[in-house]
C-alpha cells in the first residue's frame, strides 16, 4: 500500500543540518494499523509530513521514496499532490483540539476540505457530512455547531470525521489521543478500530504511549533519534523486544496487570541531532554499547519473519 | 517506616468546597442568578504522615482546585484544612509563613514552571529568600548544593549557573524538585508532575520522588490522570468525579477490586501494555456533566450502568474492606 525506503529529511539550522529523519524505511499494508512510536523530537512527525509533503520550508527531502499505490510521492508536482492528499492519504494532525477554526461551523470546514477535492453540490455535501457524522459517531443535527460548543473528544470525532471525508485509503493519525482523558481515549480507540475494520483503511498512528500502540495496532516501528531502530509484528516487539531501546522502553512503563516492580528508566538524553553523532545514535545510553557501535552503524536486519532490528549485537543480547 | 506514623494524619481536611461564580454575560453580575462551578463539592480527607496519596479522576474533577486549597493558594468557600494542628484558613499572615515552608508544590510543565531569566541557583535558591531563611541565592548556596545533589544534578556547580532552557526535560524536573524540598518541607504537592515527561524520563522522575520521600521524610499528594502511575507510586488512591471523592482506599486494593462503577469504568479502559490482553471496557454514557449542574443524588447516576432508584439521594462514603470506602450504595453489602 505505503512504502517508505531510506527516507531523508533533515531542517537546515543555523548550525548546520539537523537529521530529523535519517534513512527510514517502512511498508504499510492494506487495513493495518502501523503504530510509529518513539520520545518527542525522534522524527515521528517529520517521517509523517514528509510522506504527505507538508514539511515546513526549512525542511527537505534529502533522500529516499515513497512510494503509494505503485507511484512515487515525493517526485510529484504540487498539483499531482493535491490530488493525493486527503483523496488518498488524509492526516490528522498533532494537537487537533486547536486545529479546528473556531470562527466557522464544523460543517463548513468539513465541506470546505470536500469542495477542495471534489466538485459535488450542496445537496451531496450534505449527504456526505450526515454520513461522516454517523460513522464516527456524532448527531448530524450538530454538524451546524461552532467548535466550541463540542467536548475534547467530539472534536476529536470530528477531525477524524475531516480526514475521512475523501474516503482516503490512508489515514495518518498524529497523537490522536495525547491530550484527551482515559474514557475518552478509550472511546475515539474503539471508534478507530471499528472504522478501519468498516472501511478497510490503512492507518499510520503516531504516539509515543506504547499502552495505545499494544491496545490498537498490527504492526509497530519503533524509532530513536531520526532511526527506525524496531520493526515488525506487534506480539513479536512487545514479546520479544530485541533492540536495547524497545527494551528499555517496555520495562519503563508501569504495569497494571502484574505485581509492582520497580522501574527502569534510560539514563541520559537524546543526542543532539544537528551535531556529529555516534554510528549507533542509542550508543552512550545503551548498557550493551561497545567500540563498533561507535564506529559502524548497524543496518536493519531481518531477525525472523516480520521482525527486523539494527543492532549489532542482538543475538547476544537475546540470550541473556 | 512503621505503621504508627502512617496513621497519622498531617492534614486533615474537612468538609471542603471551592465553588468560583459564572459570569453568563459580561456585565451581569455572577451572584444575581447564583450560578456557580462546584469544583471541589464536599471532600473530606486526611493525608497521613509519610504517605503518597494520590488523586485521580478526569480532567475538570477538581484534582487541581483540590491541591490549590491544601496550599492555601485558594480561599475555600467552606471547609477547613488543618496542617500538624493549624487551621490553613484561620492563620493570620505571620503563622501563615511558619506553615508555607512546611509545604511545596510541583508543577506539570517544567518549561513553564521555572523563569527563564533566572539561574538554577536562584531558582532553587527562591524558597530560602522569599521566607526570609536566607537573605540571598549567595547565603543559601549550600543548601541549594545540597538539594541539587539529593536530586541527582552532581556536580551542582556544574548546573547552578545554568539557565533553564539549557537542561532537557528531566533536568528541569529534577530542578523543580530540587526547589520544592530546599527549604525541607513536609507536605509536597505535585500536580502531574511526570504527565509532560517523556515515558523513559517519567519512570526516572517517579524513582527519585520516590527515594526522596525516604530521605527527607516528605508526605506527598499527587495529582494524575494516569492510574497506571498512580497505583507505581501511592500508597493510598482517592479517586474523584465532580468534585467529589467516590472511592478511597490502599492503591493496589482499588486497582484490584474496584467497587465504584466510576472507578471499575475507568480501569476498564485503561490501554493494557499487553497485545495479548486487549479487551472490551465498559463504554460509559455520554461525557462529564458540567460542574455547574451537578446531577441530583449521585453524581455518577446519569452515566452510570447500575443506577437504580435509590441513587436520587446521594451516597456518602461506607467502609467496604480494610481502609477502604466507596460512595455507591451498591458497595455497602461488600464490606
Amino acid at each position: 500500500m505505503l512504502e517508505v525506503q531510506n527516507l531523508k529529511t533533515y531542517y537546515k539550522t543555523n548550525l548546520g543540518f539537523l537529521k530529523a529523519v535519517d534513512g527510514v524505511s517502512f511498508f504499510l499494508q492494506k487495513g493495518e494499523i502501523l503504530g510509529l512510536v518513539g520520545e518527542s523530537a525522534c522524527g515521528k512527525t517529520t517521517l509523517a509530513l514528509s510522506v504527505v509533503r507538508l514539511l515546513p520550508p526549512a525542511a527537505r527531502v534529502i533522500a529516499g521514496k515513497v512510494m503509494f499505490d505503485g507511484q512515487e510521492l515525493l517526485s510529484k508536482t504540487e498539483n499531482e499532490m493535491r490530488d493525493i492528499r486527503w483523496k488518498k492519504i488524509s492526516i490528522i494532525f498533532q494537537g487537533a483540539l486547536n486545529s479546528l477554526n473556531p470562527v466557522l461551523t464544523v460543517k463548513e470546514q468539513i465541506s470546505e476540505a470536500i469542495l477542495a477535492h471534489e466538485n459535488l453540490g450542496k445537496q451531496d455535501i450534505d449527504e456526505r457530512i450526515d454520513g461522516l457524522f454517523k460513522a464516527v459517531g456524532l448527531e448530524a443535527t450538530r454538524k451546524g455547531n461552532f467548535p466550541h460548543e463540542f467536548s475534547g473528544g467530539m472534536k476529536q470525532r470530528v477531525m477524524i470525521a475531516m480526514a475521512l471525508a475523501c474516503n482516503p485509503k490512508v489515514v495518518i493519525a498524529d497523537e490522536p489521543t495525547t491530550a484527551l482523558d482515559v474514557i475518552v481515549q478509550y472511546q475515539i480507540l474503539e471508534l478507530i478500530r471499528s472504522l478501519r475494520d468498516k472501511l478497510q483503511i490503512s492507518m499510520i498512528l503516531i504516539t509515543h504511549d506504547l499502552s495505545v500502540v499494544a491496545e490498537l495496532c498490527d504492526k509497530v516501528a519503533i524509532m530513536y533519534a531520526g532511526k527506525m531502530v524496531e520493526f515488525g509484528d506487534i506480539f513479536k516487539i512487545f514479546e520479544k523486544p530485541k533492540h536495547p531501546y524497545t527494551r528499555a522502553l517496555l520495562k519503563s512503563i508501569p504495569k497494571m496487570e502484574t505485581a509492582k516492580t520497580q522501574l527502569s528508566y534510560i539514563p541520559g538524553a537524546l543526542p543532539d541531532l544537528a551535531g556529529p553523532v555516534p554510528a549507533c545514535r542509542f550508543f552512550g545510553r545503551c548498557p550493551y554499547g561497545q567500540k563498533i557501535c561507535e564506529e559502524t552503524e548497524p543496518q536493519m536486519e531481518e531477525t525472523d519473519a516480520d521482525h527486523s532490528v539494527a543492532c549489532h549485537f542482538w543475538r547476544e543480547i537475546e540470550k541473556r | 517506616m512503621n505503621t504508627e506514623s502512617l496513621t497519622e494524619p498531617l492534614v486533615v481536611i474537612k468538609d471542603l468546597k471551592k465553588w468560583f461564580p459564572v459570569r453568563r454575560r459580561f456585565f451581569s453580575k455572577p451572584k444575581d442568578k447564583g450560578e456557580f462551578v462546584h469544583a471541589v463539592d464536599g471532600v473530606s480527607i486526611e493525608i497521613r504522615k509519610g504517605e503518597v496519596l494520590s488523586l485521580v479522576g478526569e480532567s475538570g474533577c477538581g484534582k487541581t482546585t483540590l491541591a490549590r486549597l491544601i496550599l492555601r493558594l485558594l480561599q475555600p468557600t467552606q471547609g477547613v484544612v488543618i496542617l500538624d494542628g493549624h487551621d490553613l484558613f484561620a492563620a493570620t499572615k505571620s503563622e501563615m509563613r511558619k506553615l508555607r515552608v512546611q509545604m511545596q508544590a510541583i508543577f506539570q510543565d517544567p518549561y513553564a514552571s521555572l523563569d527563564p531569566k533566572k539561574t538554577i541557583l536562584q531558582v532553587v535558591s527562591e524558597p530560602l529568600v522569599v521566607n526570609h531563611i536566607h537573605k540571598s541565592s549567595v547565603d543559601g548556596l549550600e543548601r541549594v548544593r545540597e538539594s541539587l545533589i539529593a536530586v541527582g544534578l552532581a556536580p551542582p556547580e556544574l548546573y547552578m549557573g545554568k539557565f533553564p532552557y539549557e537542561l532537557s526535560g528531566g533536568q528541569r524536573q529534577r530542578v523543580a524538585i530540587a526547589r520544592a524540598i530546599v527549604i525541607n518541607p513536609r507536605l509536597i504537592v505535585a500536580d502531574e508532575p511526570v504527565s509532560m515527561l517523556d515515558v523513559s524520563i517519567r519512570a526516572e522522575i517517579l524513582t527519585l520522588m520516590l527515594d526522596l520521600r525516604q530521605k527527607f521524610d516528605l508526605t506527598y499528594v499527587f495529582i494524575t490522570h494516569d492510574l497506571a502511575v498512580a497505583r507505581y507510586v501511592s500508597d493510598r488512591m482517592a479517586v474523584m468525579y465532580l468534585g467529589k471523592i467516590v472511592e478511597i482506599g490502599p492503591a493496589d486494593e482499588v486497582c484490584a477490586k474496584p467497587v465504584h462503577p466510576y472507578t471499575k469504568a475507568l480501569l476498564s479502559v485503561l490501554p493494557s501494555a499487553d497485545p495479548r490482553a486487549r479487551h472490551k471496557g465498559v463504554q460509559l454514557k455520554g461525557e462529564v456533566p458540567n460542574a455547574i449542574e451537578i446531577p441530583t443524588g449521585c453524581r455518577f447516576r446519569p452515566r452510570c450502568p447500575y443506577a437504580f432508584d435509590k441513587c436520587i439521594v446521594e451516597p456518602s462514603l461506607v467502609k467496604v474492606g480494610p481502609d477502604h470506602y466507596a460512595a455507591c450504595y451498591l458497595a455497602e453489602g461488600a464490606a
